[in-house]
């Protein structure tokens, strides 16, 4: 068995105070403006906390004498923390194997070792930063190590630097614990989803980075867990002190630097005004989603696991539009069982009950989370990835329909196909989908024998053969990030040409029109479950196309039902009408901000 | 202070579980116990120390105790050695 690593994900990160470049600038001085893109909603006022690439662990890296006090405890603290994984894998071996036990004996002794924390000590208190003396001193007995002629002995290395990593892993958590605080705002080259999900729990305020496109998971992360965040401000590391006052404004894309005290206040007038148009969003839950002329449009929202659904209730939706099931890959590290599938699903589908819940099979590959893809591709979003993974792994696939199928027994549960191009892929699924029902019929297990399938509309492909696989689909969803990115073959998350993605494109509407019209002719319902569905500007004009499902994450669907309320479907008809002969984005972007009263 | 030889006299030498042993038996007494290779002394309660030692089969240690159970540590630890940490 591995052991469990204390934390992998930040290894990339190295802190800025231990960074003299980045903090020269002064903690106070000059209100000044930073302008980035607006990523996520939202106020957030507090302390700049700098994060730097690190490389390496620099070995010169020193600390002055205020703060050796500091690194001592951090020392202390990171090594109960590995303590702790330890004691934590130990359990899990305790049942697996005795060969594992040893192992994890070994490393606690190692941990525990007082000559290398004596050792450690005193380099720290030479002045040496924790993490330098970490690397200083672990290394010292690998090259002792590996003087020996002894192979056996020379592999003892390994566990030398197993034990330094996950030393050096803690220290770097254990800072981002202590110094990122309740009112931090963490300001980085770059953060990652995992990232993100760890600084949840140091209740961080919100984030500024250097790059990241406004469509990268990274930014769809910010606006899932409401933090405010700013990208694209190139160097914003180094123009924003350590520890600074700052002002994120996730709305206009702005980072106040140093703000004075009017400033501050006005920033502090806006998040009490945005605070109070949350609440009076709250008093919509009850009203049904008709246009002002009578069009009903069912709002849904986009909730991956069963503990999120209690959030799409609160605020009304009237269903799962998209339950993206790799979630559970995250959540589980692995492959789950069928069983363990059927009462995820089965827990979503139950509250939900009776409103529908839409379920997508595994859709890894491209930019998300490649668990379980276990070889390397040159150009991954064009490869295996949606249906065709689920494909080619048919024995994962099947697993999953099984599960689906088990868990649909309340009938309120239809499965969506990812990534489909051609209507091949559409019949090996359904083929797939036959075979798990014959199967649960041998196991005598009831399901849902008319369980709905429908197909994701995401290349282009589909979307101009939508008609043919409106005929074939119990429904069609269209997911906007990926179409849009597929038609302008524009890498959302790829800074360089970030600005060329974009969902309002002529080139994407038109796709639009034609999905929706082959979806009427053959009466099949259509959705979007996009990040275009909860993109203000857009209600208007998916309710023009005609569209009447929308699938928004939960947070968005009351601002979303308000634009319903507000607007009427033949103006937005006559708008999409209008738009028909846009030939740009910025053509399209007028048309919308003349039609569109802005919120 | 107790000054005494030990030999290694297992296959694979002073490797990562009779280290372990090594460790974890010193551990148990309040002595200082220092284990010394070629003029290179270490703490023989650092494990980290005990594995940098690589001491392979046949090679000689000095073993070094001192304080109030070194009676007791020094003699356990050479029976732990000349027993061959158990290995067949």
């Amino acid at each position: 068995m591995r052991l469990r690593q204390v934390q992998p994900s930040l290894s990339c990160l190295q802190v800025g105070s231990m960074n003299p470049d980045s903090t020269s600038a002064p903690a106070s001085g000059e209100e000044r403006v930073l302008r980035g893109v607006a990523a996520a909603p939202g106020i957030a006022i507090g302390r700049a906390f700098i994060l730097d690439h690190g490389s390496s662990v620099r070995e010169s890296v020193t600390v002055s004498v205020h703060h050796v006090a500091d690194e001592i405890a951090r020392f202390h603290g990171a090594l109960e923390a590995v303590l702790e994984a330890l004691h934590r894998a130990s359990d899990l071996a305790a049942r697996q194997s005795t060969t594992a036990m040893a192992i994890i004996e070994t490393y606690t002794m190692m941990v525990r070792d007082p000559t290398m924390s004596d050792s450690v000590l005193q380099r720290i208190e030479r002045g040496v930063s924790a993490e330098a003396a970490v690397a200083q001193e672990f290394d010292m007995h690998k090259t002792a190590l590996l003087r020996t002629q002894n192979e056996l002995m020379r592999s003892r290395v390994q566990d030398i630097d197993t034990i330094k990593e996950q030393i050096i892993g803690a220290l770097r958590n254990r800072t981002l614990h202590h110094a990122a605080g309740y009112d931090s705002i963490v300001v980085a080259p770059n953060v990652t989803p995992q990232d993100m999900l760890l600084f949840q729990q140091t209740q961080t305020l919100g984030y500024v980075t250097e790059v990241g496109g406004i469509n990268s998971h990274t930014c769809i992360l910010a606006r899932d867990l409401n933090y405010p965040a700013v990208v694209g401000i190139g160097t914003a590391t180094q123009l924003i002190p350590q520890d600074a006052n700052i002002i994120v404004d996730g709305y206009s894309g702005t980072v106040v630097v140093h703000p004075t005290p009017e400033t501050l206040e006005h920033y502090r007038q806006k998040q009490i005004r945005a605070e109070e148009y949350r609440e009076k969003l709250g008093a919509l839950v009850q009203k049904e989603s008709t246009t002002t002329d009578g069009v009903r449009i069912q709002l849904l929202a986009n909730v991956d696991e069963p503990d999120h659904v209690d959030a799409a209730l609160m605020t009304g939706a009237e269903g799962i539009g998209l339950v993206r099931s790799e979630t559970m890959l995250m959540h589980f590290g692995r492959y789950p069982t069928e069983d363990e599938q059927v009462a995820w699903y089965r827990d979503i589908a139950e509250r939900m009950y009776p409103h529908p819940v839409t379920i997508r099979a595994f859709d890894v590959g491209g930019d998300k989370f490649r668990q379980g893809i276990p070889h390397h591709e040159e150009n991954p979003a064009l490869g295996l990835r949606g249906i065709r993974f689920l494909l080619h792994r048919s024995d994962l696939f099947e697993q999953q329909v099984l599960a689906i199928l088990r868990a649909s027994v309340h009938r309120n549960i239809r499965l969506l196909l990812p990534m489909i191009s051609t209507l091949e892929e559409v019949a090996a699924a359904r083929s797939v989908i036959a075979a798990a029902q014959q199967t649960l019929h041998r196991r005598g297990l009831p399901f849902d024998e008319q369980l709905a399938v429908g197909v994701m509309i995401e290349t282009p492909a589909s979307a101009m053969m939508a008609d043919a696989f409106a005929e074939v689909a119990d429904f069609l969803s269209i997911g906007t990030n990926d179409l849009a990115q597929y038609a302008l073959a524009a890498d959302r998350t790829n800074d360089m040409v970030a600005d060329l993605y974009d969902a309002f494109h002529p080139a994407v509407l038109r796709m639009l029109v034609m999905v929706v019209e082959s979806a009427r002719k053959f009466h099949r319902r259509v959705s979007v479950c996009g990040e275009l569905a909860g993109h203000a500007a857009a209600t208007e004009l998916l309710i023009g196309l005609g569209i009447s499902e929308l699938s928004v994450a939960p947070r968005l669907l009351l601002e979303v039902k308000q634009r319903v309320l507000a607007c009427s479907h033949a103006q937005c008809a006559q708008m999409v009408r209008e738009l028909g002969s846009c030939k740009t984005t910025s053509e399209v972007y007028h048309v919308l901000r003349t039609m569109v009263p802005t919120s | 202070m107790i000054e005494q030889t030990v030999r290694v006299v297992n296959r694979a030498g002073l490797h990562t579980r009779p280290a372990a042993m090594v460790v974890k038996l010193a551990s148990a007494f309040v002595s200082d116990i220092y284990l010394v290779r070629d003029g290179f002394q270490i703490n023989a309660k650092s494990i980290i120390g005990v594995m940098t030692l690589a001491a392979e089969q046949g090679s000689t240690l000095g073993l070094l105790v001192e304080g109030p159970d070194e009676a007791q540590a020094s003699a356990a630890l050479v029976e732990l050695f000349a027993g061959g940490f158990d290995e067949s």
